[in-house]
């Protein structure tokens, strides 16, 4: 059945169906203006659902890619099947154990961090591809004491991003180095502006004669001269003035689990 | 074939990589004039938006902009070929 006929009607821009996408338009101008009258109440609501789901989802998908439904199948028409359950359930085993294990050396890390910061270790309850724009949920919220603009600091003792959204118990954190956001940052005792690329990556132009080399710190004063990320790579081309320097997170944004959220801004 | 993108997108708002959403507003703005569009857009925004007090680029609803750009600009292509 082919939908697409022509249609030859003349009316005018102003007429029916036009009507209809004015009144849209208004409908979405006036929740946003309810949600600014609220004080992000609706924003807040969007956020604690869509971080309840988020949640909800990733134990769903952890479970049924532990429970080995998937890759038994796979393998049940080349293997004996009872050794292969055998070796599925040890399999099953060490997963869950190394699972258990890099979720146990992560909040070890944490609990050094609490040692010497005063905050809360929370979860991370989305994932981060889900963001266009370099923010990510955390389970914790008002209730659980966290602030808006706190700090937020990876099992490594690197900020990561500040909260700019706290609901009643989610909050939203804007990653410090999202894609597009400059922020002014020391390579040792050598100012320079990092950009952004997301994932906990940035780059910035640095006069060549500046020395500067891979594993070296990165700190900003924007967050209390904490370490902001590591020299991952240096770019120089001899007839530049300017080497390009990038940095990242010394872990992957992606396989992190729980976040330090500092009870102060700074 | 419109309820189900719909749901896609709202579910993929929340567990899945953010063009997945974009995807949806197209083929459903393509097809049909789709309030459903919009609402993912300004879903999208209230979800991973920081708040719009700040004042900069980051912080304008920029799917909830696309959503209505879409919306308008099929118009004329939809008018023309669809019942």
């Amino acid at each position: 059945m082919n939908s697409y006929r022509r249609n030859n009607s003349r009316a005018g821009l102003l007429s029916g169906q036009s009507g209809r996408l004015i009144t849209i338009t208004i409908i979405v101008v006036l929740v946003f203006l309810a949600d600014l009258a609220s004080g992000g109440k609706v924003r807040d609501i969007s956020q604690g659902a869509a971080g309840s789901i988020s949640g909800t989802s990733a134990l769903a998908f952890n479970a049924i890619k532990h429970s080995g439904i998937f890759s038994t199948r796979a393998r049940l028409a080349a293997h004996n099947q009872e050794l292969q359950a055998e070796v599925e359930r040890y399999r099953e085993q060490d997963s869950a154990y190394q699972a258990l294990k890099a979720e146990n050396d992560q909040l070890t890390l944490m609990a050094h961090l609490a040692q010497d910061n005063t905050g809360t270790t929370t979860a991370i309850v989305s994932s981060f591809r889900s963001s266009p724009y370099g923010t990510f949920l955390v389970g914790a919220g008002a209730q659980e004491g966290i602030k808006h603009d706190s700090i937020v600091l990876t099992d490594l003792g690197f900020v990561v991003g500040r909260v700019t959204d706290v609901s009643t118990h989610t909050s939203l954190v804007t990653q410090l180095l999202s894609p597009g956001r400059s922020v002014d940052a020391l390579i040792g005792k050598d100012p320079a502006t990092f950009t952004g690329t997301g994932g906990g990556n940035a780059r910035a132009q640095v006069p060549r004669d500046i020395e500067v080399k891979v594993g070296d710190i990165v700190t900003s004063g924007a967050v209390g001269g904490r370490r902001i990320g590591i020299v991952g790579k240096v770019e120089s081309e001899s007839a530049d003035a300017y080497s390009t320097v990038y940095i990242r997170l010394p872990q992957n944004v992606s396989a992190m689990r729980f976040v330090f959220v500092l009870s102060s801004a700074q | 074939m419109r309820i189900a993108i719909a749901v896609i997108g709202f579910f993929t708002v929340m567990i899945g990589p953010w063009w997945i959403p974009l995807i949806c507003m197209v083929l459903l703005c393509i097809r049909w004039s789709a309030p459903e569009a919009v609402a993912l857009g300004l879903l999208m925004d209230f979800v991973w938006q920081g708040s719009m007090l700040a004042s900069s680029w980051h912080t304008w609803p920029i799917f909830t902009l696309i959503g209505i750009a879409l919306l308008w600009g099929f118009e004329p292509l939809r008018r023309r070929f669809l019942f």
